[in-house]
């Protein structure tokens, strides 16, 4: 197992779910997989805040949950995103989009070291 | 990379609670023993396997916890938005029923709108006298302090300005204290000069109330300490009417009794108190008040808010203390227990006789409410009848009960609401009426509006209503029999057993209330009747009168006075058309009064003698013979008794109560002078018909000119308006400057004062006659449905040789009984409740037999109408085809 190097920032683990999930229903642990495999094991997401932030943004409608069967005949609970949960993504995506540049700026400036 | 499974849907998320807390737990699970075989695919030990999954994964229990905290919530909201929604359809589902049925619709909707409407109006008037009349914080918290002085008879007076400064030092019981007092003053340089009311104010009057100026400024509480100061806080009404809403008006000036006063401010729209204040003034503090010897000059109301904390008996207690101190301080004061000071809520005191008319009247309302509810109650349980199908196929499609009666009870809700938006409309015409009817006496009705208050009221009477008609009829019907109902299908089902005792219920119900509210009605009726019939000991046809003031400026000194009131009565008695013409301090019905104490020289006071207090009345001219006022003994007052020593007149319960069967004629009297009675007049009532007597003195105005207003009293059988016209201008010749202001004839004073009787007797006659006519409706309609359900019934009797007169008989004997159980349950209540009516009778009491014996006799009658016209509709019934139609 390699280490992961990078810590999650706070506050973009809801965005990471949101567009994990616009490629199509998956359970908690899928969510988790996905990550992992399309980063490399690069990003370490604290299992622990998984659900509860799964759970909220269910509650706030962003996300529909239903139980249902995996491919080998589990049972597990699926989340969807809905229209507005969409609608976040976007926001959120635009929003994390503005925040890189701005930070990208700073950092991109040259400097007295 | 592997696309997600698409999940099959097995079932909804659980809503329980166990439910939920095993759904996290399912899920958790399912996570880490997806880990667990993950690591031992790549090799770890089951055990090992496992422990790093749960290592990887935290806190299991804490996280399991957070999770079913959060999903309860989410269920709350999912199953709120679900029960929306489901009342949304049932909501859609009842308009489309309503406009299935329109007449039913109308009837139910019109006939709850009676009762809504009835409610919303006594509301709010309720709201504008009682809950709200001021837009003052905290206004509940307010009192008015004011005193009786037993010994003297002398009730609620006000307090003087001494007393008011040692009340305003009383930090420890009151946290904000202000007083008024009440005054008027002459307007000149505006046009025809007019009386305008002027409240003088002490102490921080509008910091208590926590008015703001709607323009300008007001003036500071130490005003009344700074002599000279001349401004004014114009009303918003004044503002409006005199300075043309002008905000350049601050910093004019207005003449007031010949004297410049500049306005300052303006009061807000809603700040309308007293009633009739339309300018504000400091009230002067002279030293020369606060000497003990005018102690006894009652001019102050006092408003105080009482420190946060203490109770009404701690205040009272506070009072009482202060009592005794004055007492200490200044010799002079009546025996202790003899004076007593007392705090009234302000709101209550605002409302003064009109609380008990609107309480009395809520009450009201609240009946007229019940019965339209009764009436419609009736009507849904007749439907739901008829709807049984309809009903038995939702349920047959799997509503289950508690959605039946749901559904239904949404229904009522709809029916409701419609009937109370068209009720909003039907309070804003019956509150139309009531203020129109009464607003020239009362002030305090003039500005009653709609507010959000009224609103919310309004919304829970609606709540109610539904829930009263409603309840009943929808857990009747959603008892439905699947069977019965749908293979049943060429009528509704007809009424069981249980059913129709609910419709003769409801008929009791009506009956019973209907009554209560004729009694009600007939009882003010009666005793206003009573009222009318007292005799206020004068002759009110053809009198008119108006009061004049003459300014202190232009009318220093008495012979001013004297040698103006002597023209003004040479120059009215000489136009013809005039009878009669006098003047007096205190006209009765005009409002106030001035008693003082009196002696009788040599005659020690007997040992039940009331005080020797009497009212001053100061007259002028014809006085007597221009009231009708008989004079009993002795002599009218002559030129003669100008001069030298005083003659004085006293009325007749004075001579009775002091002199019995002795000649009073002759007798030396002292009252503010020493004087001898020359003669005894009728009593007459001085303020309200049916006050208890107060003995009265009557002056001769050459020996008491002090006095500066004055009513003049013209008797003439022309009409009023002219005799109006005629006297102004007289006054007009004599001083162009001085206004005539309250012109009124002497029946309109009386008339006036009996307003409170006059607003409860319309009002309650006017719902009396509304819940008549509901509960007429009410018997019609149940009897005629009830003989209707029964025409087979009625058709075997006939086919076996029963007559229509015993098939009239028969259904008149069912309506009646019901007729006598609601009228005697009426009775009953009505003798239970009747006392909250006592304080706005007259000389006839809540229980009073001939009423009830009148208004039972009445209502019977009506029931029996409403029920004899179904009643010959079943009597006529063919035999033939009411066996065969079925």
């Amino acid at each position: 197992m390699t280490a992961p190097d990078l810590d999650l920032l706070r506050g973009t683990l809801d965005l990471l779910i949101l567009k994990t999930l616009s490629w199509g229903p998956m359970h908690g642990l899928a969510v988790l997989r996905w990550i992992e495999d399309v980063t490399g094991q690069r990003l370490q997401i604290e299992e622990g805040a998984l659900y509860p932030a799964l759970h909220r943004m269910e509650q706030r409608g962003w996300l529909d949950a239903e139980w249902g069967y995996t491919e080998r005949n589990r049972k597990a609970k699926f989340y969807r995103l809905t229209t507005h949960g969409r609608r976040q993504l976007t926001a959120e995506l635009s929003k994390w989009s503005r925040y890189t540049e701005a930070v990208g700026l700073v950092l991109a400036r040259q400097g007295a070291r | 990379m592997s696309s997600a499974p698409r999940p099959r849907r097995v079932f909804r998320i659980p809503f329980s609670r166990s439910a939920l807390r095993t759904g996290v737990d399912d899920e958790l699970r399912f996570h880490i023993e997806g880990r667990i075989e993950e690591l031992m695919s790549k090799g770890l030990s089951r055990g090992d396997a496992e422990r790093e999954a749960r290592q990887r994964f935290g806190d299991v229990g804490a996280i399991e916890r957070e999770l079913v905290v959060m999903d309860r919530q989410s269920m709350r909201r999912r199953s709120i938005r679900e029960q929306l929604s489901a009342l949304a359809f049932d909501a859609r589902y009842a308009l489309r029923g309503m406009g299935r049925r329109p007449l039913y619709t109308a009837i139910v909707v019109v006939t709850l709108a009676l009762g809504i409407g009835a409610n919303t109006a006594i509301f709010s008037l309720v709201n504008a006298v009682l809950l709200h009349p001021l837009p003052t914080p905290g206004l509940d918290r307010l009192v008015v302090i004011r005193e009786d002085i037993l010994g003297l008879n002398l009730l609620d007076a006000q307090l003087s300005p001494g007393e008011t400064v040692d009340l305003f030092a009383r930090r420890d019981l009151f946290a904000a204290t202000a007083a008024q007092s009440g005054g008027s003053m002459n307007l000149t340089g505006q046009g025809e000069p007019q009386r305008v009311a002027v409240v003088r104010t002490f102490g921080d009057y509008f910091g208590l109330f926590a008015v703001r100026p709607f323009v300008g400024r007001f003036y500071r509480p130490d005003a009344s300490t700074t002599p000279g100061t001349r401004v004014v806080v114009a009303s918003y009404g004044f503002w409006q009417q005199m300075l043309g809403g002008d905000q350049r008006a601050i910093g004019r000036s207005v003449e007031l009794d010949g004297i410049k006063f500049e306005v300052i401010g303006v009061l807000p729209r809603d700040f309308q108190y007293p009633r009739s204040a339309q300018l504000y003034a400091p009230f002067l503090l002279d030293p020369s008040w606060l000497t003990p010897e005018r102690r006894n000059s009652l001019n102050m109301t006092v408003i105080a808010r009482p420190r946060d904390g203490l109770s009404a008996e701690q205040v009272a207690t506070g009072l009482k203390m202060e009592v005794v101190r004055w007492h200490d301080r200044y010799p002079g004061y009546d025996t202790a227990g003899q004076f007593v000071l007392h705090a009234t809520p302000f709101v209550a005191y605002l409302a003064g006789d009109l609380r008990a008319v609107l309480l009395a009247l809520m009450g009201a309302v609240g009946l007229v409410l019940l019965i339209a509810c009764a009436n419609v109650g009736s009507l849904q349980l007749v439907l739901a009848a008829r709807r049984a199908k309809e009903i038995a196929v939702r349920a047959a499609l799997g509503a289950g009960r508690a959605t039946i009666v749901r559904w239904l009870l949404v229904e009522s809700l709809v029916l409701a609401i419609a009937g109370g938006v068209l009720g909003i409309g039907i309070g804003v015409v019956i509150l139309r009426l009531v203020t129109r009817l009464n607003a020239a006496q009362y002030r305090l009705l003039t500005n009653v509006h709609l507010d959000a208050r009224v609103f919310a009221f309004t919304a829970l009477v609606v709540v109610v209503a539904a829930l009263l008609f409603g309840v009943v009829p929808a857990i009747r019907a959603a008892r439905v029999d699947l069977q019965d109902a749908l293979k049943d299908s060429a009528r509704g089902s007809s009424l069981s057993f249980a059913r129709h005792r609910f419709l003769q219920g409801s008929v009791v119900v009506q009956v019973a209330l209907t009554l209560m509210l004729l009694l009600a009605s007939a009882l003010t009726v009666r005793s206003l009747a009573r009222v009318l019939d007292l005799d206020p000991g004068f002759h009110a046809a053809h009198v008119t009168t108006m009061q004049l003031t003459l300014p202190r400026a232009r009318y220093a000194n008495n012979a001013a006075r004297i040698a103006f009131y002597n023209t003004l009565i040479d120059r009215l008695r000489a136009i013809p058309g005039l009878e009669s013409v006098g003047l007096a301090s205190y006209l009765p019905f005009a409002g106030g009064t001035d008693s003082s104490p009196f002696e009788l020289p040599g005659r020690p006071a007997a040992p039940n003698e009331p005080p020797r207090h009497a009212n001053t009345e100061v007259i002028a001219g014809d006085y007597f013979r221009a009231m009708g006022i008989p004079i009993l003994r002795g002599r009218n007052f002559t030129a003669a008794d100008a001069d030298g020593a005083e003659g004085m007149i006293v009325d007749e319960y004075l001579a009775k109560s002091f002199f019995g069967n002795e000649d009073p004629i002759g007798k030396a009297i002292i009252h503010n002078n020493r004087g001898t009675i020359v003669g005894v007049v009728r009593s007459v009532t001085q303020e309200y018909l049916g006050q208890a007597p107060h003995p009265t003195i009557y002056h001769y105005y050459p020996q008491s000119p002090w006095l500066s207003f004055t009513t003049a009293v013209v008797r003439s059988s022309l009409p009023d308006e002219q005799v109006a016209a005629l006297a102004r201008g007289a006054v007009r010749d004599l001083d162009p400057q001085l206004p005539v202001f309250d012109m009124k004839s002497m029946p309109e004073r009386i008339s006036a004062s009996l307003t409170p009787r006059r607003l409860a007797m319309y009002v309650l006659l006017g719902f009396a006659a509304l819940s008549l006519a509901l509960s007429v409706l009410g018997i019609y309609g149940v009897i005629s449905y009830s003989t209707a359900q029964r025409t087979q019934e009625i058709g075997i009797r006939m086919a076996l040789g029963a007559n229509p007169r015993d098939v009239t008989r028969m259904v008149l004997r069912d309506a009646m009984i019901l007729a006598v159980l609601g009228v005697v349950a009426g009775g009953v209540l009505f003798l239970g409740v009747g006392r909250v009516l006592s304080s706005v009778l007259y000389g006839i009491g809540p229980r009073d037999p001939l009423t009830i014996a009148l208004g039972v006799v009445v209502l019977a009658g009506v029931a029996f109408i409403a029920a004899y016209v179904p009643a010959r509709r079943a009597a006529r019934v063919d035999p033939l085809v009411a066996l065969r139609g079925e």
